[in-house]
C-alpha cells in the first residue's frame, strides 16, 4: 500500500511531464481542425459576382529587420470563390545574404478558414544577397461560405529573420 | 557544528516544517522588499529611482519569489509541522525524501536570486515568462531561472508524493478518509494537483530552454511553433497552480472558524466535496487568461461558462463558514481575526475574478491594473491571510508559548486595513484603463497610486510586527497548555507542544 502510494503518483508525474511535450502536436492538429493558423482545401464553386469583399494587405519587419517588404497593392475588391492575385516586394538593404520566413495572419477569425491561398511566397524561405529585390505573387481565394457579416478581411505578414536558423539545421 | 548536523540532516517532519516555515518567511520579506521598491517607484509619475529596465525584474522577481517562495513553501511546512499531528502518525511515511525536497529549496532559490547580479540582467518578462519576451528577447540568466524552476518542480513533486503516502498510509485506527480534519482533506487534494500540473510547469520550461539553446522552435513563429502555445501550456499549469495556493487556506480556515465559534463545521462532506469539485474544475479553465489571444467564440464560452461554475463550490464553501460562525460563542483572538477577513476579504477578490470571467468585459480589464487588484486579493487576504491565521493558531503548540495577544491584534488590523488600501484603489485604476507591468504612468492615475504607495508601505512595515511576534514567542512568553485554545477539537491538542517532543 506504502509503494503503490508512492509509485502511482510518481508515475503520474512522469506522464504529466510527457503529457506537456505531446500537446505539441495535439495544439497543432486542433489548430488544422478549427482553421486557426492554417490553409484549408479550395472548392470548385463558381463565383459570386452579387458580393464584394473587401482584402487589405499589411506587412511588419519582426526585430528591426533591414529589409523591405510591402504589397504593390495594398487592398483589392474580390468576389467570393474567384481567384485573386497580388504581387509583394522585397528587398534586402542589409550588407550580407540574409534568408526570411513571413508568416500570416488573417482577421477576423470568422474569415481564416474561408481564406484559401493558392499560391504564396509564405511557402517557403526567400533567399536574398545584398541589395537584390524581388516581387513574388500571391493567388488566393475566399469561398462562398464565408459569413455574411464579414466584409473586409485583413491579412497581415510579419518578416522574420531565419538566416541563422537555416545553418544551425544545416 | 551540531547545530548545522541537525537541521541539515534531520527527518524530524517538525524540523522540516520549521525550516520551510522559516525558509517561507524570509522569502517573503525579500520578495516584499522588492513590492516596497516597486510601489516606491510608482508613488508618483516619471522615473524617480530607476530605470524601467529594473524595474521589470522587480516585477518578475517579486511574483516568483512570492508564489514559489512564500506561499507553497509556507502550506508545505504547515502540511510537515501539522499533518502527522493530526492524522495520529509518528512521522512523514517518508522523512529522508522529506529532508531532501527542503534542501532543494534554498539552493533554488539561491541560483534565482544570484540572476540580480548577472551580466545583462535578471529575468524581466513578468512571473507568466512569456515566449518570446523569454526566448527570443529573454536576458541570458533566463537559463539559471529555468533550473532554477526544474528545482522548484521536483521539491515541490517530491513533497507532494510523500504527503500523499502520509495521509493515505499513517492514519491512527478509525481514523477513516471523511473523518480527517479538512486541512488534511485540503493537503490530499492539492497534493494531487501539485504531481499533476508542476510537469507541465517542467515540461514548458524545458521547451523554453531548448528553443533557447538548441535551436528549436516550440513557440517561435518563424520556425513552425507558436507563441500562443507557451501560454496554453503555461497557463494549464498556472491555474491549477493558482488552487495550490489557496485549497490549503481553506483548509486552515475550516479548521480555525470552529474553534473559535466553539461550534462544528457546518457541511463538513460539501465542504470535503466543494475542495474535490474546485481542484477538478481548475483543470478545464486555463484559457480565461488568454480570451484576448483570439479564441474561437465556442471556446471562448466555454472557458467563461466553465470559470463561472467555480464559484458555486466557492460560494458553498463561504456560506458553510459563514454557518459555522451564525450562533455560535464567538470570541476574536488573532487567528480568528484573521479567518474572519479571510472569509469577506476573499469573497472581494472572487466577485472581481467573477468579473473578469466574463469575455467582453475581460477584454477591458486584460492587463490592466483590475487583474492586479483581483490576484492581490485572493492572494494577500487569501493565501497570506490564511497562513498568518494558521501561524498564530498553532504557535503554541509549535513553541510551547502563547504570542502576545495585543501585538497580534495590533498587526492584524494594521495588516487587515492597510490591505485594503493598498489593493482596492487598484480596481479603479485598473477600471480607468492603467496598464500592468509599467514603471510609470498618465498624470490622471497620480491620487490612487499615492494612496496605494502609502498603504504599501504601512502594510510592508506592519509584517515586522509578525516577525518580532513570532521570534518573541519562540524565546518565551506565556506557557501554553497542552490544547491551547478552548474550543479546539482535533488530535494535535492532544499532544505535548514544542519542537522538543518527536
Amino acid at each position: 500500500m506504502l509503494k503503490k502510494s508512492i509509485y502511482i503518483p510518481a508515475l503520474v508525474a512522469v506522464i504529466m511531464f510527457g503529457f506537456t511535450f505531446a500537446m505539441v502536436p495535439v495544439y497543432n492538429a486542433l489548430c488544422n481542425v478549427t482553421g486557426l493558423n492554417t490553409a484549408v482545401p479550395v472548392s470548385l464553386a463558381p463565383p459570386d459576382y452579387n458580393r464584394a469583399i473587401l482584402i487589405q494587405f499589411v506587412t511588419a519587419n519582426n526585430r528591426n529587420l533591414p529589409w523591405d517588404f510591402y504589397p504593390l497593392q495594398t487592398s483589392i475588391n474580390v468576389h467570393p470563390n474567384e481567384n485573386a492575385k497580388v504581387f509583394f516586394y522585397f528587398k534586402n538593404n542589409s550588407t550580407h545574404t540574409m534568408t526570411v520566413q513571413a508568416i500570416p495572419s488573417i482577421t477576423p477569425g470568422p474569415a481564416v478558414s474561408h481564406f484559401h491561398k493558392i499560391e504564396c511566397f509564405c511557402f517557403q524561405k526567400q533567399t536574398l544577397n545584398p541589395g537584390q529585390t524581388l516581387t513574388v505573387p500571391l493567388v488566393f481565394r475566399l469561398d462562398n461560405d464565408v459569413s455574411g457579416d464579414v466584409s473586409t478581411v485583413t491579412l497581415g505578414y510579419t518578416l522574420f529573420d531565419v538566416t541563422n536558423q537555416k545553418k544551425a539545421t544545416a | 557544528m551540531n547545530f548545522i548536523k541537525r537541521w541539515l540532516f534531520t527527518t524530524n517532519h517538525k524540523d522540516i516544517g520549521t525550516l520551510y516555515l522559516f525558509l517561507s518567511l524570509t522569502m517573503f520579506f525579500i520578495a516584499g522588499a522588492f513590492a516596497m521598491l516597486i510601489r516606491a517607484e510608482l508613488l508618483r509619475p516619471g522615473a524617480l529611482l530607476f530605470n524601467p529596465e529594473f524595474y521589470n525584474q522587480l516585477v518578475t522577481m517579486h511574483g516568483l519569489i512570492m508564489i514559489f517562495g512564500a506561499i507553497m513553501p509556507a502550506f508545505v511546512g504547515l502540511a510537515n509541522w501539522m499533518i502527522p499531528l493530526m492524522i495520529g502518525a509518528p512521522d512523514m511515511a517518508l522523512p529522508r525524501l522529506n529532508n531532501w525536497s527542503f534542501w532543494i529549496l534554498p539552493f533554488a532559490f539561491g541560483i534565482m536570486l544570484s540572476t540580480f547580479f548577472m551580466q545583462g540582467s535578471a529575468p524581466n518578462f513578468g512571473w507568466t515568462m512569456y515566449a518570446p519576451l523569454s526566448t527570443t528577447y529573454g536576458p541570458k540568466s533566463t537559463d539559471f531561472l529555468i533550473v532554477s524552476i526544474h528545482l522548484l518542480g521536483v521539491s515541490s513533486i517530491l513533497g507532494a508524493i510523500n504527503i500523499i503516502a502520509t495521509i493515505l498510509n499513517l492514519r491512527t485506527p478509525g481514523m477513516t478518509l471523511m473523518k480527517m480534519p479538512l486541512f488534511v482533506w485540503s493537503w490530499l487534494i492539492t497534493s494531487f494537483l501539485l504531481i499533476a500540473v508542476m510537469p507541465v510547469l517542467a515540461g514548458v520550461v524545458t521547451m523554453m530552454l531548448f528553443d533557447r539553446n538548441f535551436g528549436t522552435s516550440f513557440f517561435t513563429a518563424a520556425g513552425g511553433g507558436d507563441p500562443v502555445l507557451y501560454q496554453h501550456l503555461f497557463w494549464f499549469f498556472g491555474h491549477p497552480e493558482v488552487y495550490i495556493m489557496i485549497l490549503p487556506g481553506f483548509g486552515i480556515i475550516s479548521e480555525i472558524i470552529p474553534t473559535f465559534a466553539r461550534k462544528k463545521l457546518f457541511g463538513y462532506t460539501f465542504m470535503v466535496a466543494a475542495i474535490a469539485s474546485i481542484a477538478f474544475l481548475s483543470f478545464v479553465v486555463w484559457a480565461h487568461h488568454m480570451f484576448t489571444t483570439g479564441m474561437t467564440l465556442s471556446a471562448q464560452l466555454f472557458f467563461m461558462y466553465t470559470t463561472m461554475l467555480i464559484a458555486v463550490p466557492t460560494g458553498i464553501k463561504v456560506f458553510n463558514w459563514v454557518a459555522t460562525m451564525y450562533k455560535g460563542a464567538l470570541t476574536f483572538e488573532t487567528p480568528m481575526l484573521f479567518a474572519v477577513a479571510f472569509v469577506i476579504l476573499f469573497s472581494i477578490g472572487g466577485f472581481s475574478g467573477l468579473m473578469l470571467a466574463i469575455v467582453p468585459a475581460d477584454y477591458q480589464y486584460q492587463d490592466t491594473y483590475f487583474v492586479v487588484a483581483h490576484f492581490h486579493y485572493v492572494l494577500v487576504s487569501g493565501a497570506l491571510f490564511s497562513i498568518m491565521a494558521g501561524v498564530y493558531y498553532w504557535l503554541p503548540k509549535w513553541t510551547g508559548h502563547y504570542y502576545n495577544e495585543t501585538l497580534g491584534k495590533i498587526h492584524f488590523w494594521l495588516t487587515a486595513i492597510f490591505m485594503n488600501v493598498t489593493f482596492f484603489p487598484m480596481h479603479f485604476l485598473g477600471l480607468a484603463g492603467m496598464p500592468r507591468r509599467i514603471p510609470d504612468y498618465a498624470l490622471q492615475f497620480t491620487d490612487f497610486n499615492f494612496i496605494a504607495s502609502i498603504g504599501a508601505f504601512v502594510l510592508g512595515f506592519a509584517q515586522l510586527i509578525f516577525l518580532y511576534n513570532i521570534f518573541s514567542c519562540i524565546w518565551g512568553g506565556k506557557t501554553a497548555p497542552v490544547c491551547a485554545w478552548e474550543g479546539a477539537q482535533g488530535l494535535e491538542w492532544t499532544v505535548p507542544s514544542g519542537l522538543d517532543h518527536a
